[in-house]
């Protein structure tokens, strides 16, 4: 079966610090994706922390964009913004990069929660350019983070935001990020918000959460999707393959949903 | 190649649902993995006020399935332990012991840490200690549960370089502090991720420190044996760290 991957960041940093160039980061992923049966793979750029200025932010949509135009065939990208950045830049960002054929859907992190109006501007352009966002969502224990953390954390969105999002933009199609990490509870927010799909992505293959979200939303609504490099493709289809499921619903999980999602 | 899964459990555990419902369906899972012996305990002692009583339970069934090795489950701070485990082990053949210092609640510097080690190194038992058992950043209100200390688990290792001790679910960025611990301080497969971690963790911990562990079943047991399906490690380090270490762990 062939496998679109809708949620990866370039392996863009060496653990020496030192910055890995395009051509090294397309070979990377190509080997994994070769390794298990990837056809394509979504790149969300390699973002690390929140706050990122338009500078930064446009060159992480550009290292996506190079990454793509060197495998076209096999990559596609979504682009990131920072919200937090004055409406007009995050329009004109979103507008380079979603007038060309490289970028098929916008990638929201930690920036800024998704209830707040300033995401009103990017959730617009998603329905103006039919694209869909795939947007960061998670039930995190605060408590289990250092103080580096927590002030990553400090605009989160959770999955009940990511309902409320939905339901302002019912035109919309948003992807929540992070199954695991959602958990039972997110599967619920977002279950009578037919506008909303959950990834596969994040955390490690723990039983039982995919086997709840496929009883409650069906496998029309879960993508398939890897945090690579963070996280390996070993571990994030064993949470799809380990999970007993019909061959159709494998199917519509590991490819058809994001085929049709991204038109691809 | 010959697998042994260090790390795997059976039962019922309140706030997940497991995937394989009766060690039947276990069984055949591992079978079609090809993993040929599984070190196996009950889930429930790990919440129970005592793990005799679920261990027993388990241990009676496993006697239909020779896949399935016995893991006795251990709290240190319950009176008269040592005699009640000697007698588990006329019992049935028990493969290891395996403690949860967080849920049962003592440091690894507390004299009864000690008396485990020097109970598993007389009795030539592997001690599986259990660093956790999900994702902190997941855990419900009701029951959030900080991971065992790494730096206590090196210190406790170097207090008893004999006894043979398998740190089980460490994340990558603890495996430096527990490569500081003794030669016989490994750590299994398991919560190890992102592409090309079995090769680290090879250069972190080095070759006979790294142990097969597939943490079902919390886990699919599945991620940890594509782990060493793809570790891009030569045959023998591979072999070692699928059965070979575990092997020189046991009687």
């Amino acid at each position: 079966m062939s496998i679109i991957d809708i949620h990866t960041h370039p392996a863009y940093q060496r653990p020496d610090g030192s910055t890995v160039s395009v051509e090294d980061s397309v070979q990377a992923i190509l080997e994994q994706m070769n390794r298990f049966g990837v056809e394509k793979s979504g790149l969300l750029g390699h973002t690390v922390s929140p706050g990122l200025t338009g500078a930064e932010v446009r060159a992480v949509n550009q290292y996506s964009a190079a990454m793509v135009k060197l495998s076209p065939q096999r990559l596609f990208a979504l682009a990131f913004v920072n919200p937090a950045l004055p409406p007009g830049e995050v329009c004109d960002e979103l507008d380079a990069c979603l007038e060309g054929g490289i970028f098929r859907g916008i990638k929201l992190e930690l920036d800024v929660n998704c209830r707040e109006a300033t995401l009103d501007a990017v959730m617009e352009k998603s329905i103006r350019y039919q694209v869909p966002v795939l947007h960061h969502a998670w039930y995190v224990n605060t408590w289990s983070l250092d103080e580096r953390a927590l002030k990553h954390q400090q605009h989160r969105s959770e999955p009940h935001d990511i309902a409320d999002l939905a339901r302002r933009f019912p035109e919309a199609r948003i992807i929540m990020a992070h199954l695991e990490g959602c958990g039972v509870r997110g599967i619920h927010d977002v279950a009578a918000c037919g506008n909303v799909w959950i990834d596969t992505s994040g955390a490690l293959p723990f039983s039982g959460t995919m086997e709840y979200a496929l009883e409650l939303l069906g496998s029309s609504r879960i993508v398939f999707g890897s945090d690579l490099f963070g996280r390996s493709l070993e571990s994030q289809l064993a949470r799809v393959n380990g999970t007993a499921m019909s061959d159709e619903a494998r199917q519509q999980i590991l490819h058809l949903n994001a085929r049709d999602l991204f038109k691809l | 190649m010959n697998i042994i899964d260090s790390n795997s459990a059976f039962g019922f555990w309140p706030i997940q649902r497991f995937s394989h419902p009766t060690l039947e369906s276990l069984d055949r899972s591992y079978e079609a993995q090809g993993i040929g012996e599984v070190w196996l305990s009950a889930v429930e002692s790990i919440l129970y006020p005592e793990p005799d009583t679920f261990d027993q339970l388990l241990f009676e069934k496993l006697r239909h399935f020779p896949r399935f090795r016995a893991v006795k489950t251990v709290n240190p701070l319950l009176h008269g332990w040592q005699g009640r485990l000697t007698m588990h082990r006329e019992k049935a053949a028990i493969r290891a012991i395996k403690v949860y210092p967080n849920y049962h609640g003592y440091a690894l510097h507390a004299p009864s840490a000690d008396a485990l080690c020097r109970y598993a190194q007389e009795h030539r038992l592997p001690l599986l200690l259990q660093i956790r058992v999900n994702d902190e950043r997941n855990q419900p209100v009701a029951m959030q549960v900080p991971a065992v200390s790494v730096t206590e688990i090196a210190d406790l290792s170097l207090r008893f370089p004999h006894t043979r001790l398998i740190a089980l679910c460490a994340y990558r960025n603890e495996l430096p502090k527990l490569a500081q611990g003794s030669p016989n301080l490994c750590v299994d497969l398991s919560f190890l991720d992102g592409a090309g971690m079995v090769k680290a963790a090879v250069e972190v911990m080095g070759a006979p420190r790294v142990v097969f562990g597939t943490h079902e079943a919390f886990l699919h047991a599945n991620s940890a044996r594509q782990k060493l399906q793809f570790c891009d490690l030569p045959e023998p380090v591979a072999a070692a760290i699928a059965s070979e270490n575990l092997r020189q762990a046991i009687p």
